[in-house]
């Protein structure tokens, strides 16, 4: 049942990275209303501040520190965001059209999120800076036990639509949404969604404590490589939260894509608004519990998926 | 051609200010986060003015010229609060002088500064040692410029890995200017800590105020900045509302919330060691009474120092460093 | 198969852009660079030692139980594919499966193994 892809690649290629593009923007805009709305002020520029933002980084230069390992430092964000890339393709758009609806899709969104936990690791590392290498470090002992959390639920999601393939996920919502009879499933990926970016309460990577930790030493081009990348990936994590849990492009009255869209944008705002909300959890408590609280609920999530499939 | 559009198109962009803040200026720097037209950021590979607020006593003018060299350019530096002008009620209002500083910047009209320090690595390295790269033997030498870190017991089992040391400076973010500490870890593990130099003194800051700075260190920007908003607009706020943001803070620090003694340095050598690198900042952000039970801490290997009881909770009096 | 290319082509094009963003603003910029611009931040402070270090990774125990979990999650995925077929016996083994495996993270958590320190 494979869904014949989106009127050749390169168009594909086009319509995700402005996808990307948008969606990057739409992270910052929604970052800074939920900013204002916390701190309890106007939010200042919303719309076009992310813009100059980012030309004000083109125009800064790019610092190099004493002795990184250049290339490693140079791939590190483009690899995180061909990988944000890679996994928006997997997101089919209609009934009829998908970029790239590969018959084991959940399997290669589960290697977009290991590759990307890499991505991060090598950015603090390849710089050679003490902060980055602990930003680094400290990102991989909690993004690895993620990695089970988000493969459970999605693993949950493909019971009832019996495949691996996106399009037979959402195909296999008509009639109820999987948010709806796998009530577990969308909040432990939320969770994925922002440990795998280091967004918010997870954000261990680019932390405050270690004044920037990845990115301590990032400035200019690079700074503005790095930003983009992390927040495509937030935006491809929503759209595949939004297929696997929310019905993808179902829904009445509205075209497909739409609905898509819609959705993406529905999951980004809870993600960046909660995100805004809440201060980084203690990194012990944290690994405490993601194997013993996190873990055994995925574990549920994933029986009351299976008990819902065969009755 | 292009760059000047880019560049015209970001001044209207608030300017990105690194701070390194001085004795009695604490306070004056973290209102700024309160204005729309700065940015405060917290390493000054993200900034272009760097505001060096009140006097740096001299023997911190050395760490001060490496972070200004560490902005990348454009660049420039805006003095604000120095003891000439402190007389007239306050340093004034350095906002108006660092917008001009970052538009002018951008716009190339101002020219970028140049670096204080003199081009040359840390250990001359070049056409020395085995292959000309500065290093000798397996790890000995000093390879690019600097040493490779050396073996060390960890402090938790003996277990012989890789030591890491450096001094974070006075002008590291969130924890309190002056305050310079060697540190070495293990991993992200503080193993040892020395007190190189005391903070500066600053006027006394609200519970609140203290509230906003921990949150800030553990990642709640906005919420830190609500606490911010809240402290400045009403110095004495109803305790409830302390409370509130109290409550956000036990999500980032597990320890319960409650001794104020205040803490002095000379047990942070005995009381940081064991801390992994997130307690141990969140604990200096904190200074100089934690807003949380010291005792919660699992004791330290290497000596568990009681901290001296205090006969009272005042705050601690002007001139003496919050 | 076209669709195995576009993935792979959206993977390159993303990554080629993203990269060439830092390396021709690079390449474009003239502005000199002093040595001292280079070395690591640290607040004013100064590092003793390069930032490459061996690591100390406490947490290898915790990995091995991750790759333990990561072999079952390759068995799952076909599991997946066939078990509406297969009925409740498909899910009394994985279900088999997954109490072993747990009996592994108690005993993990009762040793202490996912603490920090």
């Amino acid at each position: 049942m494979a869904v014949s892809p989106a009127a050749g690649p390169l168009l594909s290629l086009a319509v995700v990275a402005a996808g990307l593009l948008a969606g990057a923007w739409v992270v910052s805009v929604l970052d800074e209303l939920a900013a204002a709305v916390v701190a309890g002020r106007r939010p200042r520029s919303p719309f076009l501040g992310p813009l100059r933002r980012g030309a004000r980084l083109l125009v800064q230069q790019r610092t190099v520190s004493e002795h990184p390992d250049a290339a490693a430092w140079l791939l590190a964000p483009a690899v995180y965001a061909g990988l944000a890339a890679a996994g928006l393709a997997l997101v089919p758009w209609s009934a009829e059209r998908a970029p790239a609806d590969l018959p084991a899709g959940i399997v290669v969104w589960g290697a977009v999120e290991a590759l990307a936990v890499v991505a991060v690791f090598l950015h603090g590392w390849s710089a050679n800076t003490h902060l980055g290498v602990l930003g680094g470090y400290r990102f991989v002992s909690l993004g690895l036990p993620v990695m089970l959390i988000s493969m459970f639920v999605l693993i949950g999601a493909a019971l009832p639509a019996e495949s691996l393939r996106f399009s037979a996920v959402v195909a296999s919502q008509e009639g109820m949404w999987n948010v709806v009879r796998q009530p577990l499933g969308l909040p432990l990926f939320l969770l994925v969604g922002w440990a795998v970016t280091f967004w918010g309460p997870l954000d261990f990577a680019d932390s405050a404590d270690l004044a920037g930790g990845t990115t301590a030493d990032v400035s200019g081009p690079s700074l503005l490589a790095w930003e983009l990348a992390r927040r495509a990936l937030l935006v491809a994590f929503s759209a595949i939260a939004a297929t696997a849990f929310l019905g993808g492009w179902l829904g009445p009255l509205l075209p497909g894509p739409l609905w898509l869209v819609l959705k993406t944008l529905a999951v980004l705002a809870v993600l960046v608004v909660l995100g805004r909300r809440l201060p980084r959890v203690d990194t012990s408590r944290m690994l405490t519990l993601l194997w013993v609280v996190l873990l055994p609920l995925a574990f549920l999530a994933l029986l009351e998926a299976g008990l819902e499939a065969l009755w | 051609m292009a760059v000047r559009a880019l560049g015209q198109f970001a001044a209207a962009a608030p300017v990105a200010v690194f701070p390194a803040v001085g004795p009695g200026l604490r306070s004056h720097v973290e209102d700024l986060a309160l204005r729309a037209e700065v940015e405060l950021v917290e390493t000054p590979r993200h900034a272009n003015v760097l505001l060096v607020a009140g006097t740096i006593p001299a023997e911190h003018r050395e760490a001060l010229a490496r972070v200004h060299d560490q902005l990348p350019n454009p660049r420039a530096t805006l003095r604000w609060g120095a003891e000439a002008g402190r007389d007239e009620g306050g340093p004034g209002d350095p906002v108006p002088r660092l917008v001009a500083l970052g538009r002018e910047l951008l716009l190339g009209e101002r020219p970028s500064e140049a670096p204080l320090l003199a081009d040359e690595p840390p250990h001359p390295w070049r056409g020395r040692g085995d292959h000309g790269q500065g290093g000798e033997g397996m790890m000995g030498g000093t390879p690019y410029g600097r040493p490779m870190a050396m073996t060390g017991d960890d402090l938790r089992d003996g277990l012989a890995l890789d030591r890491l040391e450096f001094t974070i400076g006075p002008f590291f973010p969130h924890l309190p200017p002056g305050l310079v500490l060697r540190l070495v870890l293990q991993g992200d593990v503080v193993q040892e800590t020395e007190v190189v130099s005391g903070p500066y003194p600053q006027p006394p800051a609200s519970p609140l105020r203290r509230i906003s700075r921990l949150l800030r260190a553990t990642g709640a920007p906005s919420l830190a900045e609500r606490a911010l908003r809240l402290a400045v607009a009403e110095p004495e706020p109803a305790a409830r509302q302390v409370a509130a943001f109290s409550r956000r803070l036990r999500q980032a620090l597990p320890p319960a919330l409650e001794n104020r003694e205040p803490l002095a340095i000379e047990h942070l050598p005995h009381l940081l060691p064991g801390m992994e690198w997130g307690r141990a900042v969140a604990t200096l952000a904190g200074l100089p009474a934690p807003l949380f039970a010291l005792s919660a801490f699992a004791p330290s290997p290497i000596a568990p120092s009681p901290i001296a009881p205090q006969p009272d909770s005042t705050p601690p009096s002007e001139g003496s460093w919050p | 198969m076209l669709q195995l290319l576009t993935l792979f082509l959206v993977f390159a094009g993303a990554a080629t852009a993203v990269l060439l963003l830092p390396v021709v603003a690079g390449a474009l910029d003239r502005r000199p660079r002093s040595a001292p611009q280079g070395a690591p931040f640290l607040g004013g402070g100064t590092p003793a030692t390069h930032a490459w270090s061996r690591v100390h990774v406490r947490y290898y125990t915790m990995a091995l139980v991750f790759i333990a979990f990561e072999m079952e999650m390759m068995f799952m995925y076909p599991w997946a594919v066939v078990f509406v077929a297969e009925g409740a016996k498909a899910m009394a083994e994985m279900g088999m499966f997954l109490v072993v495996l747990s009996l592994g993270i108690l005993y993990g958590w009762r040793e202490g193994v996912f603490r920090w320190q």
